[in-house]
């Protein structure tokens, strides 16, 4: 069954610089949790203390209550798998390599792989939809195609916790949605537990079960989407004005950023040709260019 | 499948056939007669790894005995003909051909052929050990080889017969005070500029002959100096081998290292003199020396017989 | 390619390998009709041709084998670990430290006074002691930290050798010789040395080719697989290293072997070290023992240093393979 990982009190630390406190969060199983916060707020920090790459300087991080530094890191990769935002393979890789590499948790890094290994890669290939590009040279791939082929790493590590770090940078709409999609099934499918850091406000608006507002490397705010993503929390957070309307098909929280808002808030003034606040459009009055 | 295994995988195949090829080429390359002339019954067959080493052999009549030589002997004229075996430092003895003469003994100077010197001796080769890099080294090494060769007699005239004429030349300057003596710069090559410190056989000889190394006092045996030192040193006298690379004749020696200034540029006493001579320990070494002694004092010691080593 | 089809090529490889070793014993400046070779090997009678065939080209076939295995395992294994397809075996030391050694070795006397051996194995201990240097210099942390300490380290040392060498101007001579790099000594003792090292060497490194992969994902993905980044790290170098200071030891500094090898090896089965490696392992074998037959054949009795006759050979076939993979111009 799927561990739970937990944070308590999590304080990091680079050298002197603290760069997070107070965190405290419980990746429920079945359930996607999404960091939100602007750039340098905590959040890769946060995922990779979780990942335990980075040891707390206060509080503990533990799985299923125990502390994850006192596990052997071979079973903790087991049940956890990470992806960072920037994961370069220099190297001449085929995509194959890469995410048989995924395996290594399971096989060890000595004996050759099984039919089994062979077997989860290509379920996670085709998870990722790029099992038509499996001998493909890394460096051959477009961006997307290489986040989507490092996400099947993960993915092949067969883990019951995700901890993903910015995992649609570089991918177009369909791929962005279609992922975030195939993460919603494995929560609700096989009770996989993600934790994953977005920037896209609207993407996690919809497909968060939980999610953690940060910033300056503390937490503002943690429950539910709608509880979290109010204008008034955004604003402190991302230091910008925005509007919160309700998605027009299942009412999920909207956010949009105003250019100025007279009286209250910072913003800034919109260019030449942009409308004004009172003139923003409802999307189903945009008019299309051809 | 990727592009990337295909393509060369059929023109490294082509290639690999190509150098598979070449590799029966070298087989069938090379290969030197095998079956040598036999020497006289009573001298062994002898190798020598050295052409100083060659020198003294021919000096001893034993030059019969030789049936391998260094690519670098030279001297007499009959040792030109003797078959190659290579060079004279490790990396360049071909092994191979060494073994090939079948000697029963090869004669090694030992600087720089260590390598050379135990692999042979490990193949179940004899080897003997004869350094040859001081005058002192030539008078050691001239009985040693007699005995060796079983050309005592011949050793034992040769050797009087050099220390003889050692002996006069020191007695003919015995009489001039070190401070008289002249001063002389021995200059190896020009650029860099480097020279001979007393260590050496021509830093010997020239001490020998009356000379004072203006750089004897020097660590090394072969440094490098600079032109200003030389001024500085103001040498009475400049001698120089005869390779520097190319044909050199006085004039162009001094210009192109820049010591015009010097007393010998000015006064012309400038001695060239056969490179190979002044650097190979052998029975030379007296011709050498006669001729440096008449150069630095030549109202003490005579011109000498041949002409010597002068160029 | 499939397991099978690799299979096949390994072994293809390994068979080239043994052809060309034993038709390297023909080569050599003596000639011995090749049909009377198998005889002279298997019967012990002694005779010169014997002689030379078993104790002269033999260690030195089997030496250039040797050697071209390690230098282009300790290649590709650097290659793999710095991500950088100019490294070398020597790209953090190794050459500096053994010449250092080999230096001291001269000059001190050593040599004349424990014999023949102690200059392989200064140039052994001191290879291992300048990669020693650098490691600790260098940081654990990163490879990056690494080659630059490796290059400071190089640079520094390699002037000390000059220094020492200028000053005792005797040496100059046995050093040099000793630095370009040849197999002419070879004998079946330092086969015996080297051969174990060697082998260790290389085998460790085949061992270690999945954590070599997954450290070329950065040094968090690795961690996040369960691989302790640093202490494969330092695995990988050691094997390295001691494979490449028994080489240097055996026959000096021979280059572009261990540079080539690699390469060549990658555009028949990729980068997967996994394959990677004993690929370019025999490879290298191949190349050092062509390069040699070459060495003593191409003017003899004089022996061309090897490292010259590799870079002639290597160097435009390498160019010419590379043409003809890779239209697109990218770096392998």
């Amino acid at each position: 069954m799927t561990p739970r990982l937990a944070a308590r009190g999590l304080a990091c630390a680079y050298g002197a610089r603290t760069v997070l406190e107070g965190f405290d969060l419980v990746a429920e199983p079945g359930t996607i949790t999404v960091l939100l916060g602007p750039n340098g707020a905590g959040k890769s920090t946060a995922l990779r203390a979780l990942a335990r790459l980075l040891p707390p300087r206060a509080g503990a991080v533990t799985l299923d209550g125990r502390e994850i530094w006192r596990l052997p890191r071979r079973s903790f990769v087991r049940e956890v798998a990470f992806l960072p935002q920037i994961e370069v393979a220099a190297w001449p890789m085929t995509v194959e390599q890469l995410v048989l590499l995924g395996r290594l948790p399971h096989r060890g890094w000595l004996l050759p792989y099984s039919a089994r290994d062979h077997e989860a890669v290509a379920v996670a290939l085709a998870q990722v939809e790029l099992t038509d590009l499996v001998r493909r040279d890394l460096d051959s791939l477009s961006g997307g195609e290489r986040r989507r082929a490092m996400l099947a790493r993960a993915l092949a590590q067969e883990a019951r916790v995700l901890l993903l770090d910015e995992p649609g940078a570089h991918l177009d709409l369909r791929h962005q949605t279609e992922l975030f999609l195939l993460l919603r099934r494995l929560t609700r499918e096989r009770g996989v537990a993600v934790v994953s850091s977005l920037h896209d406000l609207n993407l996690a608006a919809i497909f968060a079960d939980r999610a953690v507002l940060l910033s300056g490397g503390r937490v503002l705010a943690q429950g539910a989407p709608r509880e979290v993503m109010t204008p008034e929390l955004l604003r402190a957070a991302f230091g910008i004005a925005v509007e919160v309307i309700p998605h027009p098909r299942n009412g999920a929280p909207l956010i949009l950023p105003v250019f100025s808002e007279a009286g209250a808030g910072k913003g800034l003034e919109a260019p030449a040709g942009v409308p004004a606040p009172d003139e923003i459009l409802r999307p189903a009055e945009v008019p299309y260019e051809r | 499948m990727s592009g990337a295994t295909r393509g060369p995988g059929r023109s490294l195949l082509w290639a690999l056939a190509g150098l598979l090829t070449l590799a029966a080429l070298f087989a069938s390359l090379g290969g030197s007669a095998r079956a040598a002339p036999t020497a006289g019954t009573s001298l062994p067959r002898l190798v020598s790894l050295a052409p100083s080493l060659t020198e003294m052999l021919f000096a001893l009549d034993a030059g019969d005995a030789l049936v391998g030589v260094t690519r670098y002997c030279d001297f007499p004229p009959a040792a030109k003909r003797l078959p190659r075996v290579g060079g004279i430092e490790d990396g360049s003895i071909d092994f191979e051909r060494v073994l090939g003469r079948k000697p029963d003994l090869v004669i090694a100077i030992g600087e720089g052929q260590e390598r050379t010197v135990s692999a042979l001796r490990r193949l179940g080769q004899r080897v003997e050990v004869v350094p040859s890099q001081t005058v002192d080294d030539v008078f050691r090494a001239i009985p040693r080889l007699g005995d060796l060769v079983g050309r005592r007699a011949a050793a034992e005239r040769l050797l009087a017969d050099l220390q003889g004429r050692f002996e006069r030349v020191r007695r003919a300057i015995s009489k001039v005070p070190p401070e008289r003596r002249p001063r002389v710069f021995y200059e190896l090559w020009d650029q860099p500029l480097m020279t001979a410190t007393r260590s050496t056989l021509i830093g010997g000889l020239i001490e020998r002959a009356g000379g004072r190394n203006i750089f004897g006092d020097l660590g090394g045996r072969y440094p490098q100096v600079s032109p200003e030192a030389v001024l500085a040193r103001d040498p009475q006298v400049i001698v120089a081998p005869d390779h520097h690379g190319g044909p050199i004749d006085a004039r162009t020696l001094v210009e192109r290292s820049g010591l015009a200034g010097v007393e010998a540029a000015r006064r012309g006493r400038i001695l060239i003199v056969e490179g190979n001579v002044v650097s190979r320990a052998g029975p030379r070494i007296a011709d050498v020396l006669e001729l440096l002694a008449h150069e630095l004092h030549p109202d003490l010691v005579p011109a000498p017989a041949g002409g010597g080593a002068r160029r | 390619m499939t397991d099978r089809r690799f299979a096949g090529l390994l072994a293809g490889l390994l068979a080239l390998v043994l052809l060309v070793s034993a038709a390297s014993l023909a080569v050599g400046s003596t000639e011995i009709p090749a049909r009377r070779i198998p005889a002279l090997l298997w019967n012990a009678g002694a005779s010169l041709d014997r002689t030379i065939l078993v104790d002269l080209r033999l260690p030195r076939i089997l030496l250039a084998v040797l050697i071209g295995l390690g230098l282009a395992g300790a290649g590709t294994a650097y290659q793999g670990l710095f991500l950088n397809p100019l490294a070398d075996p020597f790209v953090i030391g190794a050459s500096s430290g053994a010449a250092l050694g080999a230096t001291l070795a001269i000059l001190s006397g050593w040599e004349r006074a424990l014999g023949v051996g102690a200059l392989p194995l200064s140039a052994f201990l001191g290879a291992l002691a300048a990669v020693g240097l650098v490691y600790l210099l260098g940081g654990r942390a990163s490879p990056l930290g690494l080659l630059l300490a490796g290059a400071a380290v190089s640079t520094v040392v390699g002037s000390l050798v000059s220094l020492l060498m200028i000053l005792h101007d005797q040496s100059l001579g046995v050093l040099f010789n000793w630095l370009l790099g040849g197999l002419a000594a070879s004998s079946w003792r330092q086969i015996g040395y080297g051969a174990p090292m060697i082998a260790a060497g290389v085998l460790s490194l085949w061992v270690l080719s999945r954590p070599l992969d997954a450290l070329a994902l950065g040094d968090d993905t690795a961690a996040s697989l369960g691989l302790q980044a640093s202490g494969f790290r330092l695995a990988i170098v050691l094997a390295a290293t001691v494979t490449t200071a028994a080489a240097v030891a055996m026959a000096g500094i021979i280059g572009f072997v261990g540079l080539m090898a690699p390469h060549v090896a990658r555009l028949l089965v990729g980068g997967r070290n996994s394959r990677l490696l004993p690929t370019s392992c025999l490879l290298g074998a191949l190349l050092l023992l062509l390069a040699d037959d070459a060495a003593r054949s191409l003017a003899p009795p004089q022996e061309i240093p090897v490292s010259i006759v590799t870079s002639l050979l290597g160097g435009p076939f390498f160019l010419f393979l590379l043409r003809r993979s890779r239209p697109a111009g990218k770096l392998p």
